[in-house]
């Protein structure tokens, strides 16, 4: 193993392979910082160059693009509140009001720290995991995947805001979001569900206009009412100090990012799963790690907990989610279902294969995760100040140019004018509901998880009627799932108990 | 998906940068032009879409350079009627076929704005057949062993219309076969991983991605359908196993559409001698060594079929009368 682990470093390390690896981190910049368009597009472009590359080049020219994006994505979440990646949105949460409070170095430098850590942890799991991975994912049925769809759903009550009002707003979204996932092709029967008559609606509301629309829409529509800059009218905060500030958070708070990075990973690992789950489960962890609730009303205000979170775990889940796609050919998220068309063009095919006679192109995946996502990270630790500064510049400047890139990400995604009807009415519903209070992200974790809770417990049920109930693994699951919810409350009980002990 | 906008702005891109000098009078049609392969979905079709789209413009008179655009949306139903109506008849825009749409035109589904008959054929990059496969751990040989066994068996499938449901659903209900299907499976791969954790026993799909998986040992195959696959000729075609005259004839039907294959035509309409043109270059860049290369690479069989068999198998499919129909749709739908 640790002769392929070699090996492998010196194929990535060949001139031509890591020139084609610098070649896709190049295109990775330019599309990351593009709302919207994210990794799986600019992946498909890139597909017809591939055809005359070995595959340790082609991966490095792809899997180079790809780390690329999801670090590169956290940037636009942080300084306009719009998702560069489905998989960012979760750093908008708290990045951005660090922005607004003037802290968008810091928060930057967090967010891009905390991936560094969060990849070269991913990959190193990676590594050390190949030789068992195939019994571990074999593991979970579908009742297991299940009870973890539920567990992701269970995080709902961290997301919320405490107390019952908050507790109860944020179920009715999780719930609404559940809903609005039932739109589109139902798996089982092949019944059409809410469609309207419009073939747009076949295959369900589409992620990319839905999640910009409730989340970069009202930063937007926002700030054109406050009619300042991003940051308002605050002084300058010295710039260079706050990326050393954040990048030494991440470091303060580096058990968090540890275990944020393992969240990632262990989602991303999952058949079916993918980031758009394993962000907002990280983004609870780091709500759950607060230690009362006063703690916990920081966040979504500005904690930089919250950035180092999500931003760790959407780096790491990359290496997660390459493993189903490597060792079983099921895709774990968008980008990587067009990477296993590169497969089938390489020759290659995914499954047990790849982890004994391909174990080097493997490996060289690895290595290419490691290394992009270091370059990537010291190029951008450069350029932060300056990207910072645009939190200065005044609000009527920057609108129209984010409202531009916010309308042709989500036209990428159908290429249909429905898109950006749909981001419109989302952004309108998203307004709306940061206006009056509601929280966002249980909706948009209800929608992610609907249809593959769905999935699995029609799957359940129909194979094992309800013995699956009984599964050891679904039993331990679902006691995990039970103290999840049960976090807030306990801590808020132990709050008043401090308290009323402090009083005696 | 996303990758709709890029690549559409590469075709601006290309056809400004291409198309910006002026063509003379003699200069052939293609000339400085760029098409567009449209294609609904990822797999073996998209691959074969970009194999074709890389080696075609050889054959076509001033070598027009080709693009694939993806156009994901109502299981490939978009794509087909994007070639068939909306896309202008002038030979710059192909259909890459998922032949799957044809039951669709059979069942009368409502979004269904094309009639596969009336399409220019160019010619198709091979058919391919569906094989019904079982875990090896089973102590099931053959599929007579198991249909005598009496016992039931789980097949799961992708929902109705795709292989992995229709062709069991039909053994079941016409060849004495006892298999209870679990629908839901988000694709194929999904399938496999469910038999590998022994979730699910039997799993249908195409000859070329069954070969793959019994190549490696975690399945084996025992029925095919009527088109035959190099390595798997001698399993029992499922027609011959059905016991009754309708049940041969349904199964019949529904293997029309992998006799079809991967067919790529242009939209209705496109003057016939620019059909004819296309319709050459398509059957000489199907013997392109460097194609054939890139397909044998991608472990996808091309094996050229003229458009005269493809209009056929059309045919074959979508003129059904009227009582066969009725009868259909009681056990097949349309889907993905």
């Amino acid at each position: 193993m640790l002769d392929a682990l070699a090996e492998s470093l010196f194929l990535i390390l060949q001139l031509k392979t890591f020139m084609l690896m610098m070649l896709g981190m190049g295109l990775g910049f330019s599309v990351g910082l593009l709302p919207g368009i994210g990794g799986g597009a600019t992946m498909a472009l890139m597909m017809p160059f591939i055809f005359h590359m070995t595959p340790v080049e082609a991966f490095a020219f792809l899997l180079g693009m790809h780390s690329v994006v999801a670090t590169t994505g956290d940037i636009t979440s942080v300084l306009f509140g719009v998702p560069g990646e489905g998989a960012c949105a979760a750093t908008v949460l708290d990045g951005h009001p660090m922005a607004k409070r003037g802290q968008a170095g810091r928060a930057l430098g967090a967010a891009l720290m905390s991936s560094l850590v969060g990849a070269l942890i991913g990959a190193a799991v990676l590594a050390v995991s190949i030789p068992v991975v195939r019994p571990l994912v074999l593991s979970f049925g579908s009742p297991e995947l299940f009870m973890v769809t539920m567990m992701g759903i269970a995080c709902i009550t961290s997301l919320s805001g405490l107390g019952a009002r908050g507790q109860l707003r944020g179920f009715s979204m999780g719930l609404f979001g559940l809903l609005l996932s039932t739109i589109g092709t139902e798996r089982q029967s092949g019944m059409l569900r809410f469609d309207m008559g419009l073939m747009y609606l076949w295959e369900g509301l589409d992620l990319v206009p839905f999640m910009v629309g409730i989340f970069a829409v009202p930063e937007i529509v926002n700030l054109a009412v406050r009619g300042t800059a991003i940051a308002g009218e605050r002084p300058n905060e010295r710039l260079r100090s706050g990326v050393l500030e954040g990048i030494k958070d991440t470091f303060r708070h580096f058990w968090l990012v540890v275990r944020c990075s393992a969240i990632g990973v262990l989602v991303g690992i999952l058949p079916g799963a993918g980031g758009g789950v394993a962000q907002w489960m990280a983004y609870a962890h780091a709500v759950q790690s607060a230690t009362d609730a006063t703690d916990r009303e920081r966040f979504g205000k500005g904690d930089v907990r919250g950035v180092l979170g999500p931003g760790a775990c959407n780096n790491s889940k990359e290496g997660g989610d390459l493993i189903p796609t490597v060792a079983f050919g099921v895709p774990g998220s968008g980008a990587t279902a067009i990477l296993l068309g590169a497969f089938i063009i390489m020759g290659l095919t995914p499954g047990p294969d790849m982890l004994t006679k391909h174990l080097s192109v493997t490996y060289s995946m690895v290595w290419t995760l490691v290394i992009a996502n270091i370059i990537t990270v010291a190029l951008c630790l450069m350029t932060l100040n300056h990207l910072a500064r645009l939190t200065y510049v005044r609000g009527g400047l920057i609108i129209p140019f984010v409202l531009l890139l916010i309308f042709l990400g989500s036209y990428t995604a159908n290429k249909s004018i429905a898109d950006l009807l749909v981001t419109a009415g989302c952004g309108l519903f998203g307004y709306f509901m940061m206006r009056f209070g509601w929280p966002r992200a249980p909706l948009v974790l209800g929608f992610v998880l609907g249809k593959l809770a769905e999935t699995y417990l029609f799957i359940s049920i129909a194979r094992y009627g309800f013995e699956w109930l009984a599964r050891p693994m679904v039993i331990v699951l679902f006691l995990l799932t039970l103290f999840v919810i049960a976090l807030p409350y306990l801590q808020d009980r132990r709050k008043r108990r401090r308290r009323s002990t402090h009083a005696d | 998906m996303k990758r709709l906008l890029v690549i559409g702005m590469l075709v601006a891109l290309a056809t400004l940068t291409i198309g910006a000098g002026p063509a003379s009078a003699q200069a052939p049609f293609y000339q400085g032009k760029t098409m567009t392969i449209a294609v609904g979905g990822g797999g073996a079709i998209d691959v074969s879409a970009r194999i074709i789209a890389n080696h075609l413009g050889k054959y076509i008179p001033g070598k027009p350079g080709i693009i694939v655009q993806t156009m994901p949306g109502g299981a490939h139903l978009l794509a087909t009627n994007h070639a068939f109506s909306v896309a202008k008849p002038d030979g710059l825009t192909l259909l890459a076929l998922n032949s799957a749409v044809g039951i669709a035109q059979l069942m009368k589904v409502e979004a269904v704005r094309f009639d596969l008959r009336k399409f220019g054929w160019l010619g198709s990059t091979g058919g391919d057949g569906v094989v019904v496969a079982i875990r090896t751990d089973l102590p099931y040989k053959t599929f007579d062993e198991f249909r005598k066994s009496g016992k039931e068996l789980v097949a799961g499938t992708t929902g109705p219309g795709s292989n992995a449901h229709d062709i069991p659903l039909l053994l079941s209900e016409f060849a004495g076969a006892k298999f209870r299907l679990v629908s839901g499976y988000p694709a194929n791969s999904d399938i496999l991983l469910a038999l590998e954790r022994k979730e699910v026993d039997i799993w249908t799909a195409t000859a070329t991605s069954v070969k793959l998986a019994v190549d490696r040992g975690s399945v084996r195959a025992i029925v095919r359908n009527r088109v035959p696959y190099p390595g798997f000729e001698y399993l029992p075609v499922d027609e011959d196993l059905a016991t009754g005259a309708l049940g041969k004839t349904i199964m019949g039907v529904r293997s029309a559409p992998s006799a079809i294959g991967r067919a790529f035509a242009v939209t209705p309409g496109t003057p016939v001698d620019r059909v004819k043109m296309l319709q050459e270059a398509f059957a000489q860049a199907m013997k392109d060594p460097e194609l054939l290369a890139e397909a044998a690479k991608a472990k996808v069989p091309f094996d050229y079929l003229s458009p005269e068999t493809v209009a056929k198998n059309i045919a074959a499919l979508v003129d059904q009368p009227p009582e066969i129909q009725k009868e259909m749709v009681k056990y097949i739908r349309f889907g993905k």
